[in-house]
């Protein structure tokens, strides 16, 4: 098992690499002069000198992708054209806002995992009835339906209506909390939020589980369990549900990719101080360092989480192991 | 005090077009340490039968009627939670095609272990040092017990299989086919293993086949079924050498004689079997059968025992003659 | 068994977000006076070198103080300096002397001098050092100021007064992201209830000034306007820094809410390339202004609430108003007219007027993130335009890739939609129309040395009558010389919850961003 783990980890590094190269081209070429970027409308000649110098724009091409490389390796990730949270170093800034949206990210998605997973269950279980009915096509719309959509539902039922969650945030502006109310201050900014994506994402993985379970169920070592004189929840819980993990595994990972591009629109609509509305702003001031910073802390997030995953198969399928 | 004694057993499967009569009246009993062979034609009803006893039936099975003695207790009128209880503690199956009958994700050992704790009230060291034992009494090593099923191959994953089916000392073994899913020379070891292992634990055993050969080597009694009902019973030499029901002289004709001196390929039966929602009336071989008179398609032969243990359902049991297959 | 101990964990997790929902209010007994401002921007330094939005404009202006303060009609008003006298081309300020900064040491005239010196590279506040060639510091409490001219937009300066001793030991000044801001002013940065989108400033108990009457002042951003509004709505916010047409309309409807219009300095345009050939002809631009319709666009581009405007200056007082028998306003049958008499006509038949063989057609150039709502003025200008044998088309580009498009001498575009901000100072906005290649940054490539005259007698007097008559002379000139047809002057709509809050004037440009701190000193809460 450990030279499977080493391989992937190889391929993984490799991928990364590609990505870096790819990602600091791919700004270069991007539509308008860089140095007009900085520049913008500035009035005085000096200050537009003065920070087109500071990007380092005037040297060639080339040599400033051999820079880009070497400061990467030492984990210089190089300035922003503006400033956020107080500084204006890239990696600094991301650093600063990556927990925030980990930790939002990763609630979410153990709340939709364990509630899609009762869900499918549930509806397995009790095929054909109304309920099973009931519950995917509750499932399919949930999955269907537009985020900031949601998000906008939520706030409005939960925040105007009935005054129990603020309407976005990380914490209650003005006020210092020390110690547990402030983690319950941000936990209670936090749960619309998660509970947004995470009632989204609910729908996805009920669907998948329903039809995992329902196949799943009719495999023979279920009736072998059931002849042993087991009750159904206890085979559900032995026999089926570990089974229904590896395609679950399969999702979890293809849904990181969504999750990443969907949590840009969930923390604009929050007002959450993440990684996703630093890549929005960042967007919408055309701050190329940063962007530049902020895809390749997705990519190898993604690829991170890939290879995790494939080394969680190798716990969860034995079949896998050799 | 007989191990089984099944009388008049119902088990219908409701579908959206009404009831599939699989299994409908059926009468027999088995006493400690017997084997009796169940056979005949795919979809005839000897796997419903003899699921039946522990209710292992699928979504829609139900036991309609009859009665399900095991060691005087009736089955038939136990809660689902009741059975759950005798379940691989006094009855236990070893099913068809091993491949799948494993969980892959689980150890073989665990899910010999599982059962043990659950009906033995064993603690997990036990269970699994039982395990291992259960391994070398079937012949395989009992460090194995750490394995996987993907790393068994077919014969050794039906030899835990069998392992499996014995954790819990069970009074009754139903063989499900266990042998059609293997090459021939695994097959003879599987069968002499079971054989072994009855005699001396002194259980009874169901085993399910369409294969007479089998029958043959390890049976004491042979129950012929056709269309939901058994059509003949009678010890191995009473069904080999006596037949008296056309459909099992016909059945018998179908294996090929590799001591006849012709090199002829038997003629099947032909025609199929009846439409279980809405059987026929009177005989069900009746369509098929080449004695058929005008009784047949009307009145339904009575099962009757015609020589000492020798019972048949036939309007012509017990006279001479016969077909000439 | 599992399934117990499953349904114990999401009643655990249900019985944590209960708590959570009712409690975090446990900071203890919060008598403080908290008010929250929702601010749409996105992030921005806290430099007074590198800051770029208005609102850290404002945030500059509660940390630290300048010279002069201003009513709600921009009148100066004594502040760090208590009085001034203008000679000719000096201008003599008299200090307070009991002003002191946060980290106690007092502000002097040496602190004025850095700032105004240094300021030439700050982004938002070069603005104010132009045309000043020395400064000088007798003494503690007087600085003087030798300049290229008479300066009068001296009155008109919001520079915030930057403490000498703390940027000066920086090594790179420039560069510097300071954390903690030491500053003279109302209010003092609060770094550590700052960040996550909330910046904090609690008020100044040293202020020589009018104490704040609020405790804290906090800007919270909003990224999502509909949640903004809702907050709003429920009391979780106090004001809104600036609203969209739809939010305003709400809010506009809802009791104890106070929503404003305000103007904004600055305009909204459509220019000409005068490098190009066609458009180098005064008549074409005159033709294409009488096609536009600006009441049309202002409603269906600005929601109705913009202004008409016939020149580059809004400041209350000084806009221009051309007289009855040059105004051109929409008036298709005139464009036709100007056009044929000028010998454009249309020969081919095509709809399209030529003259020497080049037709009729211009490129209209906007930027792609503005498109949704300028395709009402887009498709109108298309329309009318036709109807007087002119064509338009439409790109739509990147606002990078037209900035590297549309550049002073670049002779490859032909129309542009965008606009320009403007400040207190009426004759600000007048210097975009100075010679383009020495000094004007109109992007059109317009030159008129008779304008550069003019506009240098805005700045010769500072008496305001006679700046307003050379300020009316210029957009008079730029009237004719039509380098832009001006679309509107836009506003910006703010709201303040009146049913809670009270003390505050709404200026002519907001309550907010308006270039002073009154309202921030003033606002407080309603008994």
């Amino acid at each position: 098992m450990g030279k499977r783990i080493l391989k992937k980890f190889f391929f993984s590094c490799v991928t990364i690499v590609f990505v870096v190269a790819f990602n600091f081209f791919l700004f270069r070429i991007m539509p308008g002069d860089v140095e007009t970027i900085i520049a913008r409308a500035t009035t005085t000649e000096a200050v537009k000198q003065r920070l087109i110098e500071k990007a380092g724009l005037h040297r060639p091409l080339l040599e400033q992708f051999w820079i880009y490389m070497k400061d990467l390796l030492t984990g210089d990730f190089g300035e922003a054209f503006n400033s956020y949270d107080g500084s204006s170093n890239v990696l600094t800034v991301i650093m600063g806002r990556i927990p925030n949206t980990v930790i939002l990210l990763f609630c979410a998605e153990l709340f939709a995992i364990i509630a899609g997973l009762i869900i499918g269950v549930i509806c397995a279980q009790k095929r054909t009835t109304k309920l099973d009915t009931g519950l995917l096509s509750g499932s399919l719309v949930l999955y269907s339906m537009p985020t900031f959509w949601f998000a906008m539902l939520l706030i409005f039922l939960f925040c105007a209506t009935l005054h129990i969650f603020p309407t976005g945030g990380i914490f209650t502006p003005g006020r210092h909390y020390y110690g547990m109310a402030k983690i319950l201050d941000y936990l209670k900014h936090m749960i619309l939020p998660m509970l947004c994506m995470g009632i989204l994402m609910m729908g996805c993985y009920a669907i998948t589980m329903r039809s995992t379970m329902i196949n799943i169920l009719t495999e023979d070592y279920i009736n072998t369990a059931k002849a042993k004189g087991f009750s159904t929840r206890y085979i559900l819980f032995h026999h089926a549900i570990p089974n229904a993990m590896i395609p679950m595994a399969t999702i979890i990972a293809l849904n990181l990719a969504a999750i990443l591009g969907g949590a840009i629109q969930l923390e604009t609509l929050f007002s959450w101080q993440g990684l996703g509305q630093l890549m929005y702003d960042a967007l919408n001031r055309r701050d190329y360092p940063m962007l530049q910073g902020c895809f390749f802390i997705s990519a190898v997030a993604m690829i991170l989480a890939n290879f995790l995953t494939d080394v969680l198969y190798g716990f969860i399928d034995p079949r896998i192991r050799e | 005090m007989k191990l089984l004694e099944v009388k008049d057993l119902r088990t219908y499967f409701k579908t959206t077009k009404g009831y599939v009569k699989a299994v409908d009246g059926v009468t027999f009993s088995l006493d400690h340490g017997e084997c009796l062979g169940l056979v005949g034609e795919s979809g005839c009803g000897k796997t419903t039968t003899a699921l039946s006893i522990t209710r292992l039936l699928p979504k829609g099975g139900e036991v309609m009627g009859g009665k399900i003695f095991l060691e005087g207790t009736d089955y038939a009128t136990l809660t689902e939670k009741e059975i759950e209880d005798h379940r691989w503690e006094d009855v236990s199956i070893i099913f068809q095609g091993a491949m799948n009958a494993f969980n892959p994700v689980k150890k073989v050992g665990w899910q010999i272990a599982e059962a043990i704790i659950r009906h033995k009230g064993a603690t997990k060291q036990e269970a699994w040092k039982r395990a291992g034992e259960l391994f070398e009494l079937v012949g395989i090593p009992a460090e194995r017990v750490t394995q996987y099923p993907h790393e068994f191959s077919g014969g050794m994953k039906q030899r835990a299989m069998i392992a499996m089916a014995l954790a819990c000392d069970p009074k009754l073994i139903i063989g499900d086919e266990p042998t059609t899913a293997l090459d021939v020379m695994i097959q003879a070891q599987i069968l002499e293993l079971l054989e072994e292992l009855r005699k001396k634990l002194n259980m009874g055993m169901i085993l399910i086949t369409h294969d007479l050969s089998i029958l043959g080597e390890t049976c004491d009694k042979i129950a012929v079924m056709y269309a939901g009902k058994i059509v003949e019973m009678g010890t191995v030499d009473h069904i080999f050498n006596h037949p008296v029901h056309p459909y099992t002289k016909s059945l018998i004709a179908c294996f090929p004689n590799i001591e006849s001196e012709e090199r002829k390929i038997p003629e099947g039966i032909p025609g199929y079997p009846p439409n279980l929602i809405d059987p026929p009336e009177g005989c069900r071989f009746c369509p098929r059968c080449g004695l058929a008179e005008g009784r047949c398609s009307s009145e339904e032969p009575e099962f009757l025992e015609i020589e000492p243990g020798h019972f048949a359902a036939c309007h012509f049991a017990g006279k001479e003659g016969g077909t000439d297959v | 068994m599992k399934g117990k101990k499953l349904l114990i964990v999401i009643l655990a997790m249900m019985m944590v977000f209960t708590f959570t929902a009712c409690g975090g209010g446990g900071g203890g007994a919060d008598e403080e006076v908290i008010f929250n401002i929702a601010t749409t921007n996105g992030e921005d330094s806290l430099s007074f070198f590198n800051a770029e939005s208005a609102k850290v404009e404002d945030w500059m202006h509660l940390m630290y103080d300048s010279l002069l303060e201003f009513d709600e009609n921009y009148n100066a008003v004594p502040h760090v300096a208590t009085s001034w006298e203008n000679e000719g081309n000096d201008w003599t300020f008299h200090l307070r002397d009991d002003v002191f900064f946060s980290d106690g040491e007092k502000l002097t005239s040496e602190d004025v001098k850095y700032t105004y010196e240094v300021g030439v590279d700050s982004y938002l506040y070069s603005i104010y050092t132009e045309r000043i060639e020395s400064i000088e510091c007798p003494d503690e409490t007087t600085v003087v100021f030798h300049c290229a001219d008479a300066k009068p937009d001296m009155l008109y300066q919001s520079m915030p007064i930057i403490p000498k001793h703390i940027w000066e030991a920086q090594e790179d000044p420039i560069a510097w992201e300071p954390e903690e801001i030491v500053g003279s002013g109302p209010f003092i940065y609060d770094p550590s209830a700052s960040g996550n989108g909330v910046t904090c400033f609690v008020k100044n108990p040293d202020y020589w000034g009018d104490q704040p009457k609020v405790d804290t002042l906090v800007f919270t951003e909003y990224d999502n306007a509909g949640a903004m509004a809702q907050a709003m709505k429920i009391g979780e916010v106090d004001a809104c820094y600036s609203l969209e047409k739809t939010q305003y309309d709400d809010l506009a409807g809802t009791e104890g809410i106070e929503v404003g219009q305000f103007d904004a300095w600055g305009f909204e345009y459509l220019g000409y390339n005068m490098m190009d050939e066609l458009l180098a002809d005064k008549v074409i631009r005159h033709a294409i202004d009488y096609c536009t319709d600006v009441e049309y666009i202002i409603e269906m581009s600005y929601g109705g609430i913009a202004d008409v405007g016939y020149g580059p200056v809004n400041n209350a007082g000084f806009e221009y108003d051309p007289p009855a028998d040059v105004k051109r306003g929409f008036n298709i049958d005139k464009a036709n007219e100007i056009l044929d008499t000028a010998g454009y006509k249309d020969n081919d038949g095509d709809g399209i007027r030529e003259k020497d063989g080049k037709p009729l057609s211009f490129e209209l150039i906007t930027a792609s993130h503005r498109s949704s709502w300028q395709q009402a003025t887009v498709n109108s200008l298309i329309e009318n335009c036709a109807k007087a044998g002119i064509e338009i088309k439409w790109t739509s580009m990147e606002v990078a890739t037209m900035w590297d498009t549309c550049y002073d001498g670049n002779p490859d575009w032909q129309l542009n939609l965008d606009g320009w901000g403007g400040t207190m100072d009426p004759g600000f906005i007048l210097q975009l129309f100075l010679d383009w290649e020495s000094g004007g940054y109109a992007t059109v490539a317009y030159s008129n040395p008779e304008f550069d005259k003019v506009y240098g007698e805005v700045f010769a007097s500072t008496d305001p009558a006679e700046r307003a008559k050379y300020i009316e002379e210029a957009q008079a000139i730029l009237y004719e010389d039509c380098p832009y047809t001006y679309l509107c002057y836009d506003k910006t709509l703010q709201c303040i919850n009146s049913d809670k809050w009270t003390g505050y004037k709404p200026y002519s440009n907001g309550f907010f961003g308006n270039l002073s701190a009154y309202n921030y000193t003033h606002i407080e809460p309603k008994a």
